[in-house]
């Protein structure tokens, strides 16, 4: 099926669900709609088929995890040989040579240490760059997101001048039940990508920061990518400063390239977290890989990292499994999907001016967004609701006609995408900003 | 612009998205409740933006439980 799909076993799962699951799902942000969500009962490569039997294009990829496409018998096979051998261990023989794939490709992985959840590893990083410096406070940036936390969700600056971050009424990223004061206590909130306030902000708070945390491609805030020496210079201050810089290359991770965003981009941050893709899609796995000087605090249990399934067989099967697939004959499978993506990305972008929606494609591909606007964003702050809103309306008329789309508007490709999802992507795209068209004409006019 | 206005005009807004009478929707029903989609939110945040001429955070709108509560919050911004 092609076009309005059929969703009635979908509708009643979910009243189903619901009745026992808030909201009938398993996350969400403070986003002010609720929609149904799709059940699905098997995928294949790209494709995935819900409960209605309706196919679809998988570009949403379980928020960028799944890296290897669905049912990849070589990941599969690894992932079972695991779990014949040895399931519930402390240590195992899959975690030697995790390890030195991780250690080999990205620069700045002198030592690894397994987790389970972005969230969880995040605040592990930080926790290590406390103790690492003696200092509280650290620097994030604005729409970023490092994860559900207190202490790095959401929030806004009142006065410029001392950017600590507070709660307000409306943020989608923030949520009520915060611990008081958690934000304003620990951090300080500056716009990215604006050399001349992050100059001037070190010059005065410089000597106070134990860390700063950014995504080395504001992929949360609309697949920016850094300025021509924005991140050099926020390498150089950290260093000047003895700041910890900490990449949080959650979603570009092994998207970009086994050695994540800081090889392809040249900049060697002291630590960066990793998750979603390096487990290949299937089980969930975080890394903190940094420094030997930093992550010797675990070794010498100065600093804390507990966690019952820390390192688990099943884990670090996976990425085992994923580092080889992805990092072989010269990263093969990940440069193939980079150009197919690019040709999607083309496909979508000439059909948008086919029907005159002005729309950019922005981002490298693997990891890029769709918006609704004809040139891209410079800035993660930026991003304002209305052109949310516009891309909101392209992407739920992608997954009307077929195609499921990563929030707000990021496509995720895998490694299995093929010449045929091409070919499903191309009929679909036409008809769905066809109909955005209209939709964001009748709403904010053409 | 008072309470009551406001809640009328976003009565009507609804009824015309969802297509139940104004005098039909249960005005202390969240619009999750209600079944709004991400569109006809958009669609409904957009006319009240400009027929109360008001520049509305939608989320902050949304935050409120009831139709009841929205009105009351509109009324207090168009104030300010």
């Amino acid at each position: 099926m092609t076009v309005s799909q059929t969703v009635s076993r979908n509708l009643a799962y979910h009243e189903r669900v619901s009745r026992v699951l808030p909201g009938g799902v398993h996350y969400n942000f403070n986003m002010p709609w609720a929609e149904v969500p799709l059940h699905f009962v098997d995928g294949t490569g790209s494709r995935l088929r819900d409960l209605d039997g309706n196919e679809y294009l998988d570009l949403y990829a379980r928020f960028g995890a799944m890296v290897l496409g669905h049912r990849n018998q070589e990941y599969l096979d690894a992932l079972s040989e695991a779990m014949q051998r040895v399931l519930c261990v402390s240590h195992c023989d899959f975690d030697a040579d995790a390890l030195e794939l991780m250690n080999t490709h990205i620069p700045s992985a002198e030592m690894v240490r397994f987790g389970l959840s972005g969230t969880e590893i995040l605040q592990t990083a930080l926790r290590l760059a406390r103790a690492h410096t003696g200092r509280n406070r650290f620097l994030r940036f604005e729409n970023h997101y490092h994860g559900n936390a207190d202490n790095v969700m959401g929030g806004r600056v009142l006065d410029p001048a001392r950017p600590v971050p507070v709660d307000f009424r409306g943020d989608y990223k923030g949520t009520a039940g915060r611990a008081t004061d958690v934000m304003a206590d620990q951090s300080y909130l500056l716009p990215w990508n604006d050399p001349e306030r992050l100059e001037t902000f070190f010059h005065e708070y410089g000597e106070t920061l134990a860390a700063v945390l950014t995504e080395p491609i504001c992929v949360n805030g609309g697949s920016i990518e850094p300025l021509p020496g924005f991140l050099e210079l926020l390498r150089r201050l950290c260093t000047e400063y003895g700041v910890v810089l900490i990449f949080d290359e959650m979603i570009t991770g092994v998207r970009l390239g086994v050695g994540g965003a800081q090889k392809l981009l040249g900049i060697t941050p002291d630590l960066s977290t990793f998750g979603k893709a390096i487990g290949g899609g299937g089980v969930p796995v975080s890394a903190v890989v940094g420094k030997r000087e930093i992550m010797t605090l675990l070794e010498s249990k100065q600093v804390i990292h507990a966690g019952t399934y820390n390192g688990y067989p099943l884990g670090t099967a996976a990425v085992k499994a994923t580092f080889e697939i992805l990092s072989r004959d010269d990263e093969a499978l990940l440069r193939e999907m980079h150009r197919r993506a690019a040709a999607l990305q083309d496909i979508l972008t000439i059909e948008a001016h086919e029907v005159g929606l002005p729309l950019v494609v922005q981002g490298p591909p693997g990891v890029s967004a769709f918006h609704c606007r004809a040139t891209p964003l410079e800035r993660p702050s930026d991003y304002d609701f209305e052109l949310m809103g516009k891309d909101i309306i392209l992407a739920t008329a992608m997954q009307r006609h077929g195609v499921l789309i990563s929030s707000i508007s990021r496509m995720y490709p895998n490694a299995q995408l093929s010449s045929d999802d091409l070919d499903f992507f191309q009929p679909r795209a036409r008809r769905a900003v066809a109909e955005a068209k209209q939709s964001i004409d009748d709403i904010y006019g053409p | 612009m008072n309470k009551e206005t406001i809640r009328t005009v976003l009565l009507q807004e609804i009824s015309t998205e969802i297509a139940i009478p104004p005098a039909d929707i249960d005005d202390q029903a969240s619009f999750m409740r209600l079944g709004v989609s991400s569109v006809q939110a958009l669609k409904i945040i957009s006319r009240l933006r400009k027929q109360l001429d008001l520049d509305i955070n939608p989320v902050a709108l949304f935050e409120f439980k009831t139709v009841d509560d929205i009105s009351e919050y509109l009324a207090e911004e168009a104030a300010a």
